[in-house]
């Protein structure tokens, strides 16, 4: 089979006729998903990792172990990974400071009794290394059994993306806004500078 | 089989165009059309198609085997096998050293291509293939596809693959995708396609 190579020209889209405006607008708004993790890990620290959702109530999210940070620049591309069990350190502080967003995060969030594990990508809102709650015994061989943990899996994937897909309108809908300006961005820098000092 | 269990790695898509009417007999009749076709017994290099999601040694799809419901659950399997050149080569300077001993001529190029084209072919045929299954699932009712896998050369197969079985559009849903799906009330898109990228710690935007 001939696969069309996925040039930079095309990125994203499995389409016979590209727009090359969107594919443009695309490109040109990769920083969104960047400062939506970045307005996320602000969220977090606070208000203590408890995030109120729409829908969803109260859901406690971590940001865990790793985190990727780059500058978000095409051409001249830094980027700095932070690992350890405490991502308040000063290092991903540093790099925010430094101008750069985050571009890859491993966060943990729990509503209810179920807990999700899972990396996002900040450019692509890929998702890599979810685990899920556990609810059924994987050991159930049979066919009748799988159709069902297949269902009872995806449901928990609906459910976890359907939340993230929440919090990102969240984030745009104050990103669009006229209080992105006034007290969202003002709040992130107050943060930050906040940190510095705590740091120094 | 990461839908089954394990960690998941996920892609999302929105289906951004598909035929007025999408009954289970036209999508019955394309994955069909697209089923995976073995290549054990044979020296082809790739096979990518179509297999039932609880059975990727399984590619009949009878009783519509792929549709639960709202969602038609697929497994997209790709078997490959290579030869590295440096074992063909190896073999085909075997090959021609035999020849030496009853002919004092040496191969015309085209005869050295023949053989190693040959030799590759015999060779192709003694290697397994590597066999790896990625699930698929489409939801019907909000037209949404996930891929579980987030590899780029695994998206180009699906996005291929998808392509020639249903003949729709596919878009990633990255941020600004996702954020024009997400638009709140009275935000237009206009708006959304204006944003800029914020200095998040005062001076230049980095």
């Amino acid at each position: 089979m001939t696969c069309w190579k996925r040039s930079n020209r095309r990125p994203y889209l499995a389409e016979g006729k590209v727009d090359m405006d969107l594919v443009d607008l695309i490109r040109e708004k990769r920083f969104l998903g960047q400062e939506f993790l970045t307005w996320l890990w602000y969220q977090c620290e606070l208000n203590s990792g408890l995030i109120q959702v729409k829908d969803f109530g109260t859901v406690e999210i971590w940001f865990e172990e790793r985190m990727v940070l780059d500058s978000g620049r095409e051409n001249q591309r830094q980027s700095v990974t932070c690992q350890g069990r405490d991502l308040s350190l000063a290092e991903a502080r540093t790099a925010l400071r430094q101008g750069k967003k985050v571009s890859q995060a491993r966060l943990r969030l729990a509503s209810a009794d179920y807990e999700w594990r899972m990396t996002i990508k900040a450019e692509s809102l890929e998702i890599t290394g979810l685990s899920l709650p556990r609810t059924l015994d994987p050991r159930d061989e049979n066919k009748a059994d799988l159709a069902g943990r297949l269902l009872d899996r995806v449901a928990l994937i609906q459910e976890i993306t359907g939340f993230i897909d929440k919090l990102f309108a969240q984030f745009i809908s104050i990103r669009l806004s006229d209080n992105w300006a006034e007290k969202e961005l003002a709040g992130i820098r107050r943060w930050l500078i906040d940190q510095s000092r705590e740091s120094a | 089989m990461s839908l089954l269990e394990g960690v998941i790695s996920l892609t999302r898509y929105r289906v951004t165009s598909s035929p007025a009417e999408l009954s289970e007999e036209f999508i019955a009749e394309r994955i069909k059309r697209n089923a995976f076709v073995d290549i054990d017994n044979t020296a082809d290099e790739e096979s990518i198609g179509w297999v039932e999601v609880l059975d990727p040694f399984a590619a009949s799809f009878e009783p519509y085997s792929f549709k639960f419901g709202e969602i038609i659950a697929l497994g997209m399997r790709v078997d490959k096998r290579t030869v590295a050149p440096k074992v063909v080569n190896r073999y085909l300077a075997l090959a021609e050293a035999e020849l030496q001993k009853t002919s004092e001529n040496r191969l015309r190029s085209e005869e050295r291509r023949e053989l190693k084209a040959r030799i590759r072919l015999d060779l192709m045929r003694r290697v397994p293939v590597n066999t790896k299954t990625i699930e698929v699932c489409w939801f019907l009712d909000r037209g949404e596809v996930w891929l579980t896998s987030s590899g780029g050369k695994d998206r180009e197969y699906f996005e291929e693959l998808w392509r020639m079985t249903f003949d729709m559009g596919l878009m990633m849903k990255v941020p600004f995708v996702l954020a024009g799906q997400l638009l709140p009330a009275g935000a237009s898109n206009d708006l959304l396609e204006k944003v800029k990228p914020a200095a998040l710690f005062g001076g230049r935007e980095g």
